[in-house]
């Protein structure tokens, strides 16, 4: 009742605004519009008093009472703005600040420290893990939080369709599995090197509030409307479509965060929501934002080491057996990516590296192959194959910053240069495009990576996503296991270069270049020294607890 | 009168009906599988026996018209069904909707008097300064698109002003819910406004014209009755009845201009539910949405035809 | 609206057409507007004609001069991936601008058509006509967009031209038929029936003429309206294809706020021709209503 009074009431100021405006042009030629002058005036000194009262409110909410705030971009093609997003997708700093993992990882994502987990130990031969948990350790609900949530999580993930393929890749490898009070003992069918780096990244969930889920789309549960934490802070309040705020969880059982609160707003654009003032910490590679963050000033701009790949994926075969025939013969899309400059490219951003395969060219284990661009050679080789010049080429691609769109632009344009008819598609959905509903040839994809490893993942003929691109074919399983077991420096490369040899071989996956990421923190906060920044879509420890409002 | 009014309301039920029944078909008749978006692909290809369980379950299988009537009777039951995703669609809708009410109330009532109330000044004293500027003002607000009006608001008075939100509707840290209300809906509600009022403008006064120049007003000047009272009574009372009828067929237009208005602003009102289910295929949700929409616009109808009735007589005789 | 000074106006035109032509050009003349809204027109028009026909290159990017300010080589500097920006929009004017007439034009025969027959005949094929109008106004164009492309699969010109006109004839419909119904009762109508006119010629002849008013300033705003409609459907991704340059498709730079603060050229240009010209129509339209506006002669 009260809101909708307050509704009316604001209309009625809105109204005498607008009319104050419009009608202050008008002269006194009538009595209606000299009445409703009269009328406008009055409501307007109401009107200003209000403005005022607002404008001095204002500062007071955006420097609030040591608040952090955050945003959240529901234009990524997985963030909806009614619910908190899963972080076994991406990570971002609202769920990091949510949710612990075994183990906590630093900026390099490589060294590990004790999180939920006391310790860790592995076998010699590299096959048998045992883990023991923290005692005590307590949901924000005040459930204890246990080694049956920890296998639970890790059987949940393997059944959710949108996650990571991280943790399919390494939790593909448990064959057993059992808890005994605080200590879990896992067995893998081989050995697993970064094994407990993903598990620095895996962020356990409470079973018994996701139990009841559907295994498949756990993310899309009510439990995300009003989750159950076990970091620093516990929900608050959602508004969906607005915001969500997150207060002190109480049964935390480390120090408390100096920021009391935190809020995270839904918004589409970072750059708008950095420039009115209402983000504290974002991130990104798009040229749009770097520059316009840069410009900006009251940010401090942090580049990250991350492994950024944007590629294109070649729609091949889904698991059921369905081709896409157009895309079988290898000589198209080998003239598909002749075609496109992709030098030229790596222009619109503001550090982009091109490379040929998940290995960086700087890198050592790179073999030296390259896509080059030749537009004339690529126009033979388009008509030698035998393609059909009167069907469209269907591109998919689902990120909308204006950088990405520019770029498909160019893609469209070079392949219109080989002669072929090209419609472009912005998906809002990406996952459910590229990989359910499939209606496309050359798909664009955004990866940041977390290892070269986790791009050679997603060609496991398992892949919960590509698998349903690539028809699940095998051909990568042996080498990608090869690249896991690896425990030394030669051995990874030998595997990455034999993994590289059929990634070029088979052309599903094309990579464009790896672009330059950043993180941006407005200077109201101040972050201890020392503190390094890693992947944002990833979890590292920041020192958060000490993290301050200025 | 009350007979030709219950008349037409009768009318509107089985329009909704028909409406539905052809959003239904149309929605349908895309070939798009809503299994596909709610079963895993490796589930569709290693056990499509769970897939087809599951397709009987949600009665797929049946006759289109079953289907049809089973949605109907669920709907009548206050069952909106749910998502692709699983999301019952009863709370997007009651999470969404009032926004979008909200801002396109604001938006209609302003533009109405403004628009209506400039454009009968203009026609009495035409050729005069409110006149030019009126009609300078209506077609700069008509010509520029919405979208782009927006854009520079954010720009002028959220990015370079700071006054005004750029997005949302609720802030989280909100001390006076009223307050918030206003600094959020000022910027969206006045960029709605703008492009409305230029047509209502435009039109009052060309029909305001129309009645001004008209025989029965100059009989009625001739008699000696008092010029405001030639304006209210005669002028004002023959003009409303086009004027109305271009108002209420602004709905759609407030409708779709606030489908765009809210991707401009992130407001997250039905409009950009609809895009993104449209987009996402979610052919349920489209579907309640759309019924939603249809229902206000059969309203928005149903009040024309009163209207005409009580303003021309001729109308009512001629049913 | 009586029936003695529009049966005196058609027998003045037919006596004094001619000079009721030149009375009506000179009447326009001196409307500063009007004739403003038509050398408008006709220079845009004829600009992007000429421009498309001789082939300019509106397509091909050049990272290395993107984002240009206008010099002397591009005078409206070029866009985010260094196509010119004068090309593209004047190439864009040719798509839009025929977008807008021809789905303004269609809609408009269309819906006075349907009108006519409707208002006219009454009785049971008024309420089919109008239930079918009713139905249409129902939808959303958004939705009729979409479940179009949907069914078709493809976000292109025809289908954008089909839907425009088949959601765009309902405002002249009603206006129209409410038109028709109030003026089939009056007398002259009865005579000209009488005198064994056909039903054609009283509808289209007699009556319609009564209506072309509101019908020419609905279809001059139409024009407008539709072009701005492409903008908008642009916007929210659903309009025609990105790679065709319409003034929408080229304006949808401006959703970058980092290009409308710091790349002025990419958005106003766009933005100023679909303002210029939707500008230019409406006061063209107004003129053409003050000159064929039977009731002020």
């Amino acid at each position: 009742m009260k809101k909708s009074v307050s509704r009316v009431m604001a209309a009625v100021m809105s109204a005498a605004v607008l009319a104050g405006a419009l009608t202050g042009c008008g002269s006194k030629t009538s009595e209606t519009q000299a009445a409703a002058t009269q009328a406008a005036v009055e409501t307007q000194k109401a009107a200003a008093d209000t403005t005022t009262a607002a404008a001095a409110a204002a500062p007071a909410e955006s420097t609030g009472d040591k608040t952090l705030k955050l945003v959240l971009s529901t234009n990524d093609g997985s963030t909806k703005d009614d619910r908190v997003p899963t972080p076994w997708l991406n990570h971002n700093m609202a769920t990091n600040l949510m949710w612990r993992s075994l183990l906590l990882a630093d900026s390099s994502l490589t060294k590990t420290s004790p999180d939920l987990a006391e310790s860790v130990e592995i076998s010699e031969d590299g096959l048998t893990y045992t883990i023991t948990m923290k005692d005590g350790l307590k949901w924000s609900d005040g459930e204890a939080l246990t080694a049956d949530d920890v296998l639970w999580s890790i059987d949940a993930v393997m059944a959710a369709t949108n996650k990571n393929s991280i943790y399919s890749a390494a939790f593909g490898k448990i064959t057993e599995k059992s808890a005994d009070g605080n200590v879990i003992t896992m067995k893998l069918d081989s050995p697993y090197a970064s094994m407990m780096d993903i598990l620095a990244q895996f962020s356990i969930l409470p079973k018994h509030s996701l139990e009841s889920a559907d295994a498949a789309t756990i993310d899309a549960a009510d439990f995300w409307k009003n989750p159950v934490t076990s970091s620093y802070y516990m929900m608050d309040e959602l508004n969906v479509g607005n915001y969500f705020t997150l207060k002190l969880n109480p049964n935390y059982e480390g120090t408390a965060p100096k920021i009391e609160k935190v809020t995270v707003s839904f918004v589409t654009d970072f750059l708008t929501a950095a420039q009115s003032g209402g983000a504290d910490f974002l991130y990104g590679n798009a040229s749009d934002l770097v520059e316009g963050m840069e410009s900006l000033g009251s940010y401090q701009s942090i580049p990250v080491d991350v492994l950024f790949y944007k590629y294109f994926l070649f729609n091949m075969k889904g698991v059921d057996g369905k081709e896409n025939e157009a895309m079988q013969n290898i000589e198209v899309r080998k003239a598909l990516i002749q075609a496109i400059d992709r030098a030229t490219l790596a222009a619109l951003y503001p550090s982009a590296m091109v490379l040929n395969s998940g290995v960086p060219n700087a890198n050592e284990a790179y073999n030296g192959f390259e896509y080059t661009y030749d537009a004339d050679a690529a126009k033979a080789a388009i008509a030698a194959s035998g393609y059909d010049m009167t069907r469209p080429l269907r591109i998919c691609y689902y990120n909308n910053d204006q950088t990405s769109i520019d770029l498909i632009n160019m893609v469209v344009y070079y392949l219109e240069q080989l002669g072929l008819k090209v419609e472009a598609t912005l998906s809002n959905d990406g996952t459910t495009d590229l990989f359910t509903t499939r209606e496309y040839d050359m798909g664009f994809k955004g990866k940041s990576s977390f290892s070269m490893e986790e791009w050679y993942s997603e060609y496991m003929s398992t892949d919960a996503l590509f698998g349903n691109v690539f028809g699940g074919d095998t051909a990568f399983d042996e080498a990608i296991a090869e690249l896991s077991a690896s425990t030394t420096q030669e051995a990874k490369n030998e595997a990455l270069k034999k993994l590289q040899a059929l990634e070029q071989e088979k052309v599903y996956k094309v990579p464009v270049f790896t672009v330059g990421n950043y993180v941006f923190v407005s200077n109201n906060v101040s972050v201890p020294s020392g503190v390094e920044f890693c992947n944002p879509l990833y979890t590292c420890d920041i020192d958060y607890a000490n993290w301050e409002i200025k | 009168m009350l007979k030709f009014i219950l008349k037409k309301l009768a009318m509107m039920i089985p329009m909704l009906v028909v409406i539905s029944l052809v959003v239904f078909l149309g929605l349908r008749s895309t070939g798009i599988d809503p299994l596909t978006f709610m079963v895993p692909p490796e589930v569709q290809s290693q056990s499509p026996e769970i897939v087809e369980q599951l397709r009987e379950d949600l009665g797929l299988n049946d006759p289109l018209l079953v289907q049809y009537f089973r949605w109907l009777g669920n709907l009548l039951k206050g069952d909106l069904g749910l998502t692709n995703k699983g999301e019952d669609i009863a709370g997007i809708i009651a999470d969404r909707l009032p926004y979008t009410l909200e801002l396109s109330l604001y938006a209609m009532l302003f533009s109405s008097i403004i628009g209506i109330g400039i454009g009968i000044i203009s026609a009495i004293r035409q050729n005069g300064i409110v006149d030019y500027i009126g009609r300078v003002l209506a077609v700069l607000g008509q010509a520029v698109p919405q979208f782009l009006v927006g854009i520079l608001m954010i720009w002028i008075f959220s990015i370079k002003m700071g006054i005004f939100p750029a997005a949302n509707r609720v802030s989280p840290d909100a001390t006076n819910a009223f307050v918030d209300a206003f600094m959020h809906l000022f910027l969206p509600v006045t960029t709605l406004t703008i492009g409305m009022v230029a047509v209502l403008m435009r039109y009052a006064r060309n029909t305001m014209l129309d009645v001004l120049n008209s025989d029965y007003i100059k009989t009625a000047r001739s008699k000696g009755i008092p010029e405001w009272k030639v304006y209210l009574k005669h002028g004002f009372r023959n003009a409303m009845k086009p004027v109305l009828v271009i108002l209420m067929f602004r709905i759609p237009a407030l409708i779709g201009g606030s489908v765009v208005i809210e991707s401009v602003f992130s407001y997250p009102g039905i409009g950009t539910s609809m895009t993104n289910a449209i987009t996402n295929m979610d052919y349920n949700l489209v579907l309640v949405i759309t019924l939603i929409i249809a229902a206000v616009m059969l309203v928005a109808s149903f009040m024309v035809d009163v209207l005409n009735a009580l303003l021309d007589p001729r109308v009512r005789l001629g049913e | 609206m009586s029936n003695t000074n529009s049966m005196s106006i058609k027998e003045q035109n037919k006596s004094a057409a001619s000079s009721l032509m030149k009375k009506n050009i000179r009447k326009f003349l001196r409307n500063k507007l009007a004739v403003f809204g038509l050398v408008v027109i006709v220079v845009i028009t004829v600009a992007c004609i000429v421009a498309a026909a001789t082939g300019i290159d509106y397509g091909t990017p050049n990272p290395t001069i993107m984002k240009t300010p206008p010099n002397g080589e591009h005078m409206f500097g070029t866009d985010t991936i260094g196509r010119d920006m004068l090309a593209r929009v004047l190439f864009g004017g040719c798509y839009s601008i025929f977008i807008g007439v021809f789905c303004a034009v269609m809609s408009s025969v269309l819906g006075a058509v349907l009108g006519a027959v409707s208002g006219y005949f009454g009785g049971k094929v008024d309420m089919c006509i109008v239930r079918v109008s009713e139905l249409f106004q129902a939808f959303p164009q958004l939705v009729l967009v979409m479940m179009l492309v949907a069914i078709l699969g493809t976000r292109s010109m025809g289908n954008m031209l089909f839907v425009f006109v088949i959601t765009g004839w309902m405002t002249t419909f009603r206006m129209v038929r409410n038109e028709f119904m109030s003026l089939k009762g009056e007398t002259y109508v009865k005579v000209c029936e009488a005198f064994g006119m056909s039903k054609s010629n009283v509808m289209f002849k007699q009556i319609l003429p009564n209506v072309m008013t509101p019908i020419i300033v609905s279809t001059t705003t139409n024009v407008a309206y539709f072009i701005l409609q492409e903008a908008s459907l642009s916007f929210i991704g659903l309009g025609v294809a990105d790679s065709t340059p319409t003034w929408g498709n080229i304006l949808n730079a401006a959703k970058s706020i980092q290009v409308v603060q710091n790349q002025w050229w990419i958005w106003v240009f766009p933005g100023a021709a679909i303002s210029l010209f939707v500008l230019a129509i409406n006061f063209f339209g107004d003129g053409l209503r003050d000159v064929l506006d039977a009731k002020q002669q």
